[in-house]
């Protein structure tokens, strides 16, 4: 299949030259491609200029100073499953990656493209026109709503596919923009179903978490098949612990909403508690609270209820 | 011609073993050609507008735009076809029904509607968007139940024939007669066999039930495509497929070409599984392309085509009432099947009497009705895949064998020991098991996996075990009718082996080549293998028919002997004693009563050569799948003899459900299969592993979602087909039977297990959840659905 349209392409070697040409109109940035070139293919996208950001020295790397873990958005799924540090300081962050797409996506997907990726809806990427298409209806509402939001929505239903947001934001990573003087949550770039909070020319650099310690974390993924599967629901959590004391909890569902959704309910419940049978059973009632599955992905509500009592159960075990 | 039967069993050199793939080499080292390779001098690239809408009238196409981009050869659109059209039946009442490119009206979204030759695929593509088509949408219809409805629109109205169909050509002297289609049924089965109702005036138990089975796609890594040269009258096509003969006949029909005109050439295929059996429009745009431009065209095509413009798996609904003694004898069962066969015609009609055919061999039911419609949708066409209508029967009569069994308290083995055949029964249709291991099967399925330790002892708490029976053809009496193999030998003792037979992965051209090294005693090395090539090689049935080795390795074995017995005479001769005590092995040709007596095969073949006017030894053998029938059954009576050897499998399935996400783990199967005797049990087990996981997918999460007769999930990352990850542990155990009328006693393997296996793992779903599922696939939301409705 080839990509029906032309375009140029530029490799710049600095932030500022590829800053400059995302000022401009009709650019946009690429990493791996994984996500974008298939979407080209489709015409789904048919910019005039593509900027890789593969080239620039500033966009590569894992560091870790003991205390802080900065990645370059250039670094593949790959380097991050990987890594040495990764491995033995944020192990969480390493298995999120190794359970994204195959190897040979790994190997070329970026983190920045990953985190930065656009939604799975069938609709959307079929290129009906709906609200993300340019059109003025939701194809899922009163279709095929399996893979959609169980917490709502405004008028796209679609869900934030990341593995890797969903474990980053748990472990409270920030995100440093090209051209901003301040780092931002990672969380404060989902605005709503493919809705960044980046503006045109903006990108993503680098992302640095700070290792704590006496914390725990845990990635959970249900899909239907072993590999190659995004996530039907997905859950990031991570526990800071003073001795059995949970003195701060973050639990982070994917796949389940517009953006990553926090569990703000149970967070909260943990809070000064321990992890005892009903606590868990608690917290993970509540990880669910007022969601509002539309016709086809009630099961999804059961599930991510599932994943967040395993998690935790998992968390306490070990 | 006669046969000497010269060694045991355990004797055999090749036969029997695990010899490696004769082209396995090619393909490992990247060396080995399919279609999408293909790239041939000034060749061009076709691509193909496919309609948006399920039903619509096209009111006009302007393809003016289109035809002043540079780079563009070539455009057509329906009116420029010869009108004939094809399909995969057609008989004297019922036309073939597929326009190759759509006349004044479109059926499915998918189909073509116009093409473009072009220098290149982007300029190609580029002028397709070109081209404006204003449709005037009509109402469509895409449940056949619906379909089946006065009030539902008509998707075909009268099928006209387009010209001299196939069977006249053949000798049924009847003409062809125009289809009225009523309430959108493309065909209607009907038989019964003794007595219905007074069979279940006789059950002790009757039980009812709705089944239904879902659209599932072929998957093979390969997308369909074609490269088609066409110059001074003929037509050379280079094409992803399963069998050459099918294809050259409806290519030179739509073409208006002799048969002998086209020539359908050898490439390697990256899998099929059903998927490529019938022409499609795509082999016959790149032929009338390349007609129009006189340069080569190749079209291959994107896989959301694949899935949405090719063929899928018919999904079927069944009513099935069952009736048995207290004994757990069955005393009758009653049918209706109802498939959804898409737009045009497909493989519909074939489907509905196969669901039955494969079905009869299995049990004895002495009081039978079966009604099977295959009717009309604006869903994209379905075709065969792996079991062709097995699956689906299977799905259902096997779980309301076991629904029965436990109403009348018996378990599922005992009640398909009761009631199994056996050797020697003749079917309804005639058709004689002449080989039949379908109870060793069972026995050996059930006691390797301790099915009745296990069996209810987890009723309803996650775990659980299940088994299934299926039965498969060997072959069929249609078009070419059966097989001649030609084995050739070369002046140094090596052979060549001719067949019409294809490799689509399967394995066909190892096989062969294992038959001919045994019956001549020369190495593997020594034979090499010409195969699937239309004009160089000898007739042989298409190898989606399942004949692939009871009948064309007969063919090929009985070529063998035939060169074998030549090469014996001048051996004989030359070594002065009889013919009769004559054995080959390792290259030599020796006495049996006096071994000093030998002499190599090389020699005996330049003897013949050169000392008897140049007679290059050939061997020639013919093979037809069933002797004295020369059709095919009648679709509409299920009359008629079928095949000439029927394989048998029984599957155990053991799986694990998690309650709190719903998710179904198939922790093993188990295979036992009767294929007479495998003459490679490397790929037995292979196919009968193969269709382990595709039966898997199929019932645990494989289904082309379509929406109005757009599939939603066209690509394999959301089709989701099962990955290495996924696959259980799985074992095969040979049943060895022997068919009196197989090369070596070999009878097919390609594609009966998937329905044993779909079987085994729903009834093992029950036995874990407690809870019966008849709808096709079980996802994680139907068991949470079905245990809280539970609760
Ligand atoms: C078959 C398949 C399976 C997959 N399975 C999973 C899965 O299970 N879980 C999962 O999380 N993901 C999955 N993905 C998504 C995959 O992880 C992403 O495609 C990949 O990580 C994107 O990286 P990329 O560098 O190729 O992105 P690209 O395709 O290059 O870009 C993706 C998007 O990000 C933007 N972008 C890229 N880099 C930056 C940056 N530095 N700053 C701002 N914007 C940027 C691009 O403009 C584009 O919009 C799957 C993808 C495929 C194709
Ligand atoms: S969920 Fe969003 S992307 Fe999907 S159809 Fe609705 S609006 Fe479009």
């Amino acid at each position: 299949m080839i990509i029906p349209f032309e375009f140029e392409y530029f490799r710049p070697s600095s932030i500022r030259e590829a800053v400059d040409l995302l000022s401009e109109e009709d650019s946009i940035p690429i990493g791996g491609g994984t996500d974008l070139v298939p979407m080209f293919k489709d015409a789904l996208i048919k910019p005039g200029k593509v900027v890789s950001l593969k080239n620039i020295p500033e966009t590569h790397g894992i560091e870790f100073d003991g205390e802080r873990l900065s990645i370059g958005s250039a670094v593949t799924l790959t380097e991050i499953a990987e890594n040495g540090v990764i491995r033995e300081h944020f192990n969480s962050i390493a298995t999120t990656a190794r359970n994204v797409a195959s190897p040979q996506i790994r190997n070329l997907g970026t983190i920045g493209g990953n985190l930065c990726q656009n939604l799975r809806c069938p609709y959307y990427r079929l290129g009906y026109p709906c609200h993300k298409n340019g059109g003025k209806k939701c194809f899922a509402i009163g279709g095929e709503s399996r893979w959609h939001s169980i917490f709502g929505g405004k008028k796209c239903f679609a869900v934030n596919p990341s593995d890797m947001a969903t474990i980053l934001i748990a472990h409270g990573a920030v995100l440093e923009i090209a051209g901003r003087n301040d780092t931002i949550p990672l969380e404060e770039l989902y605005e709503g179903p493919g809705e960044l909070s980046l503006k045109k020319g903006e990108i993503i650099t680098r992302i640095y978490l700070e290792r704590r310690e006496n914390s725990k974390a845990i990635f959970m993924k249900f899909r239907l098949r072993g590999s190659i599967d995004f996530a039907l629901v997905s859950t990031g959590i991570r526990i800071d612990f003073d001795g059995n004391e949970i003195e701060d909890a973050s639990i982070i569902l994917g796949s389940v909403y517009g953006t990553p959704y926090r569990a703000i309910n149970s967070e909260e419940f943990l809070k000064g508690n321990t992890l005892t049978d009903t606590a868990i059973t608690k917290a993970s009632e509540l990880a669910v609270e007022g969601a509002k599955p539309l016709k086809k992905n009630k099961y999804k509500v059961k599930i991510a209820k599932t994943l967040v009592k395993r998690g935790l159960e998992t968390l306490r075990g070990g | 011609m006669q046969e000497i039967l010269r060694k045991k069993k355990t004797e055999y050199r090749y036969v029997g073993k695990p010899v490696r793939r004769v082209d396995g080499y090619k393909k490992v080292t990247g060396r080995a050609v399919y279609t999408v390779d293909v790239d041939l001098p000034g060749m061009l690239h076709g691509k193909i507008l496919r309609s948006p809408h399920p039903h619509a009238i096209i009111k006009s196409i302007d393809t003016s735009k289109a035809e002043r981009l540079p780079g563009v050869k070539a455009i057509i659109t329906g009116k420029d076809t010869e009108g004939v059209r094809f399909g995969f039946v057609e008989t004297p009442h019922m036309p073939a029904d597929m326009p190759p490119l759509a006349e004044d009206r479109v059926r499915y979204v998918g189909e073509a509607v116009a093409a473009v030759a072009a220098t290149s695929e982007k300029v190609a593509v580029k002028a397709i968007n070109l081209i404006e088509v204003e449709y005037e949408p009509l109402k469509a219809v895409f449940h056949p139940e619906e379909a089946m409805k006065p009030e539902a629109p008509a998707i075909h109205d009268v099928i006209y024939p387009s010209g001299r169909s196939f069977w006249q050509e053949w000798g049924v002297e009847r003409d062809s007669t125009p289809q009225k289609v009523e309430r959108n049924i493309a065909s209607t089965l009907k038989l019964e066999i003794g007595d219905v109702e007074e069979g279940f005036g006789n059950a002790d138990h009757v039980k009812e039930g709705r089944f239904e089975t879902n659209v599932t796609a072929h998957g093979a890594l390969e997308p369909h495509g074609a490269v088609a040269r066409y110059s001074e009258g003929r037509l050379d096509v280079w094409l992803s497929h399963m069998g050459p003969y099918m294809k050259r006949y409806w290519l030179a029909r739509t073409m208006g070409l002799p048969e002998s005109h086209v020539r359908v050439r050898p490439a390697f295929v990256g899998g099929a599984f059903g998927g490529k059996i019938d022409l499609f429009d795509y082999e016959y745009i790149a032929s009338h392309l390349s007609r129009l431009t006189g340069r080569p065209v190749k079209i291959v095509l994107t896989r959301r085509e694949v899935f949405q413009a090719t063929r899928l798996r018919h999904p079927m609904i069944f009513y099935i009432k069952t009736g048995v003694k207290k004994d757990g004898r069955i005393t009758a069962m009653d049918i209706k099947a109802i498939d959804d066969t898409g737009a045009y015609r497909g493989t519909g009609p074939v489907v509905v009497y196969l669901a039955h055919a494969f079905s009869i061999p299995i049990y004895r039911i002495p009081n039978l009705r079966y009604t099977g419609y295959a009717v009309y949708t604006n869903n994209p066409v379905r075709v065969a895949m792996r079991g062709h209508g097995a699956p689906q029967a299977r799905f259902a009569v096997e779980q309301q064998i076991d629904e029965i069994a436990e109403e009348a308290g018996l378990d599922p083995y005992e009640i398909r020991m009761i009631n199994a055949r056996e050797r020697g029964d003749v079917l309804p249709n005639g058709d004689v098991l002449n080989s039949c291991g379908l109870k060793e099967a069972l026995t050996r399925a059930v006691e390797d996996g301790k099915f009745l330790q296990k069996y209810g002892k987890h009723r309803g708490k996650g775990r659980g075990v299940g088994i299934g029976l299926t039965s498969m053809f060997s072959g069929a009496q249609f078009y070419p009718f059966g097989a001649t193999g030609v084995v050739l030998l070369h002046d140094d003792g090596g052979a060549t082996v001719f067949t019409g037979a294809i490799e689509f992965g399967q394995g066909s051209d190892t096989m062969m080549c294992q038959i001919v090294a045994e019956e001549l005693g020369i190495d593997m090395e020594r034979v090499s293998i010409l195969s699937g090539d239309s004009e160089l090689c000898p007739i042989a049935l298409d190898n989606w028919l399942s004949g692939g080795t009871f009948v064309n390795g007969r063919a090929v074995q009985l070529a063998a002997i035939d060169a074998r017995n030549k090469l014996f005479e001048y051996a004989a001769e030359l070594l002065g004693v009889s013919r009769d005590e004559l054995q080959a092995e390792d290259n030599v040709i020796y006495s049996a009563d006096n071994p000093s007596k030998r002499i190599p095969h090389e020699k005996v073949v330049k003897y013949a050569i050169h000392r008897n006017r140049g007679q290059q030894i050939v061997g020639v053998g013919h093979a037809t799948p069933v002797e004295g029938a020369y059709w095919y059954p009648s679709l509409t009576t299920g009359k008629g003899r079928f095949t000439g050897a029927y394989s048998f499998s029984a599957t155990f399935a053991e799986v694990e459900v998690d309650f709190e996400t719903g998710v179904v783990k198939v922790v093993r199967i188990i295979n036992a299969h009767d294929c007479g005797y495998p003459i490679n049990p490397v790929l037995v087990e292979g196919q009968a592993e193969g269709q382990g996981y595709m039966g898997m997918g199929q019932v645990l999460f494989e289904e082309v979602i379509e929406e109005k007769g757009t599939i939603l999930n066209p690509n394999f990352l959301d089709y989701l087909m099962p990955t290495s990850i996924d696959v259980p542990e799985m074992k095969t155990i040979h049943i060895e039977t022997h068919d009196p009328n197989g090369p070596f006693g070999g009878k097919e393997v390609g594609e009966g297990v998937i329905a044993g296996v779909v079987s085994a793992i729903a009834n093992a779903i029950y036995d874990a959840t407690g809870v019966r599922f008849r709808k096709l696939p079980i996802l994680p939301s139907d068991i949470l659905d079905a245990l809280e409705g539970r609760e």
